[in-house]
């Protein structure tokens, strides 16, 4: 039975309502600020914004390190969820539980925790020294930001593989078998399209999250590895330059908009072309 | 020069290959287990090129084991296979050569109608319009060339039904399994496509192995069927030997329908059978104990029979008219009469004379 219009919109209301005030209309406020000053319009935040460097410099950074961490998430996550979709349901069970558990630890702990391990006196370096070798560092690189985002971040990218995994038929692969595909054959013709889709929306999610990271790349990061989020807080913190971090912010939900754009091209392309999963 | 492939021939062309496609299978009493439980024991049978064998037996019999010990999808247990004589048992599935349609179908959802029926033409490299025109010649044959580019998601039932089929038989396969295949389809549509089916396989001549709890498919379909249960052959042999010579009470009961009575005594040439009760038999030497199987059309109506019960109800079935009846030992007969010309159907209450030919008794052991 479908329920009438009006009661619909009752039920939607509070959320709605929840949404729009804290959400929307702050969103506007923000928005509103990269073309307006609070007393008249102004073209100064967007001119600001093309003419600085740094801000350039820090978008396109953002956008790579978003575009690795995504990388490595898919590469380490897609393997680990086919094997996890191998397994019987109950060892299955088990280990995402184990996968979920490091969310119920704050991001801010975890992150920390990457200090002690990382630091110059940290257990990695330690260990170096122990077996006589020289101290690397890790600790405010690239590196350090890469390893402390993965760790957060691929869990999510394993449970949605596994999700769309664990939907596929798994008579499929030996329907793919008897019609004269070897074990590899039957992998790449059968199970991986159909898992493709569960592996792009996790990147996907995992790249947007990445994109407005913030304390990772503050805590384990060094000066270069800075990204948007991180010169926004500077903006509104440091310099008060509330324009600036307007235009800012607009330009990361505009990019954030722009990739789902081009996921949602590319998948109803994909499902147009195979009828996959997704869609209706 | 291009080889045409079995589908394209004319009806009448394909007989002389036919003797040639199928391949002969044999299991040598293959035995399964899973952890204490036993899915197949001592399961031997030979099964001849061309010919059209079918498992049939209750939910769990072990059917689907038998189909997935040959396919290779489980490792044979003891015993062993042989296909042409040559052991399978080491012989991993895509090189087994087995065509195999499941029962939910197993199209692949995200490949077309064609791409699922080129998929096997794929697996074995063969030119790209080799594979479409072998393809194309293998959906005609299912008459759904027209659909061909339609997506799995997109077809009704006996259609996905059609495809998977094609998709099994267009490599050519010698050996053909099938899982229930018709499982899922409505009855009209059912008995449509296991004449189409027994038509492309005799098209084809590839050995096939069905599988099936639908006894009268099994009837209609099979060359020779093995009646199973617990994962033991009970039976095997023709349909026409199945119904007329069941060798226990449990394939008496599970091909077509029967009247199973009980034997208790047999005095010279009177004996006393459960619902019939004392029946003196002249044509032939009464059974001593046991049961005998009584097919309900071999039970005729008629003033001066030898045995006497009362009618419970009489069921309308179109063409004919069964009637149910209960002794005074309270045991339930029932038989068939045709319907044809004007029939008197008594009231139920009433007492109904019936009797029928000593030999169309069947005598089964204990
Ligand atoms: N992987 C397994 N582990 C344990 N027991 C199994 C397994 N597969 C099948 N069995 C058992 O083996 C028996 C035979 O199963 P099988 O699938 O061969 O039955 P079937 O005759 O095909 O029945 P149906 O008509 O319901 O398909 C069943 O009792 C089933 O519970
Ligand atoms: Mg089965």
């Amino acid at each position: 039975m479908t329920m009438r219009r009006p009661i619909i919109l009752l039920l939607l209301a509070p959320a709605m309502l929840l949404v729009g005030l804290l959400f929307v209309a702050p969103l506007v406020g923000v928005m509103s600020l990269t073309v307006h000053d609070g007393t008249s319009f102004t073209a100064e935040p967007i001119r600001e914004l093309l003419g600085s460097r740094v801000a350039l410099v820090v978008l396109e950074r953002t956008f790579m390190l978003a575009a690795s961490v995504t990388a490595i998430c898919l590469l380490l996550g897609y393997p680990a969820a086919y094997f996890m979709s191998t397994l019987r349901p109950r060892v299955r069970a088990y280990l995402t539980y184990l996968i979920l558990l490091p969310f119920w630890v704050s991001i801010l702990i975890r992150t920390y925790t990457w200090i002690v391990i990382l630091g110059r006196e940290g257990i990695v370096n330690t260990g170096l020294g122990a077996l006589g070798l020289a101290p690397v560092k890790i600790l405010y690189t690239n590196v350090a930001v890469h390893i402390g985002m993965v760790q957060i971040l691929l869990p999510i990218v394993i449970i949605t593989c596994l999700a769309s995994m664990l939907d596929i038929d798994k008579d499929l692969m030996k329907a793919a078998r008897s019609l004269g595909a070897s074990p590899a054959q039957s992998f790449w013709k059968v199970f991986f399209p159909l898992s493709v889709s569960g592996a792009a929306t996790g990147g996907l999610i995992c790249f947007i999250l990445s994109l407005g990271f913030f304390v990772t790349p503050a805590l384990l990061g060094g000066r270069r590895s800075i990204i948007i989020a991180n010169l926004i807080d500077l903006q509104v913190h440091q310099t008060l330059n509330w324009g600036f971090a307007a235009v800012l912010a607009t330009a990361l939900l505009a990019i954030t908009l722009a990739c789902l754009g081009v996921f949602w091209l590319l998948m109803r392309r994909r499902v147009e072309f195979s009828g996959a999963g997704l869609g209706r | 020069m291009t080889i045409p492939s079995l589908f394209e021939l004319r009806d009448g062309e394909t007989d002389l290959t036919m003797a040639t496609k199928g391949s002969s299978i044999e299991f040598r009493s293959v035995r399964k287990t899973y952890g204490s439980f036993v899915a197949l024991e001592d399961f031997s049978m030979t099964v001849a090129p061309g010919e059209f064998m079918t498992l049939l037996g209750p939910s769990g019999s072990g059917k689907t084991t038998a189909l997935n010990c040959l396919a290779g999808f489980i490792d044979i247990g003891d015993g062993d296979i042989l296909i042409d004589g040559v052991s399978i048992a080491r012989v991993p599935t895509e090189k087994r050569g087995i065509g195999m349609v499941f029962q939910n179908y197993s199209l692949f959802p995200h490949r077309s109608v064609m791409g699922n029926v080129a998929f096997p033409l794929e697996m074995r490299g063969m030119a790209r319009d080799e594979v479409r025109r072998r393809s194309l010649a293998a959906l005609e044959m299912v008459r759904l060339d027209g659909l061909a580019d339609r997506m799995p998601h997109e077809l009704s039932g006996g259609q996905k039904q059609r495809v998977a089929f094609a998709r099994a038989v267009v490599f050519e396969p010698s050996v053909l399994l099938m899982d229930e295949p018709l499982g899922a389809l409505d009855l009209k549509l059912r008995e449509t496509l296991q004449l189409e089916i027994k038509q492309y396989q005799r098209q084809i001549g590839c050995t096939v192995i069905y599988v099936t709890h639908d006894q009268g498919e099994a009837l209609t379909l099979s060359d020779r069927l093995a009646v199973m249960d617990k994962g033991v052959i009970q039976q095997l042999g023709t349909p026409q030997e199945l119904y007329d010579q069941p060798a226990s009470r449990f394939v008496a009961s599970f091909i077509g329908s029967n009247n199973i009575l009980k034997v208790f005594r047999s005095e010279g040439s009177t004996v006393s059978i459960e619902g019939l009760g004392a029946i003196e038999m002249t044509g032939r030497e009464p059974p001593s104990r046991g049961y005998v199987a009584l097919r309900p059309e071999h039970i005729r109506r008629t003033p001066k029979g030898r045995a006497s019960a009362t009618l419970e109800q009489a069921v309308f079935f179109g063409n004919a008219i069964r009637y149910v009846l209960r002794g005074t030992d309270e045991k339930e007969v029932s038989f068939t009469e045709p319907r044809s010309g004007a029939v008197d159907v008594p009231a139920p209450g009433t007492e109904v004379r019936f009797d029928f030919d000593d030999s169309s008794l069947t005598y089964l052991p204990a």
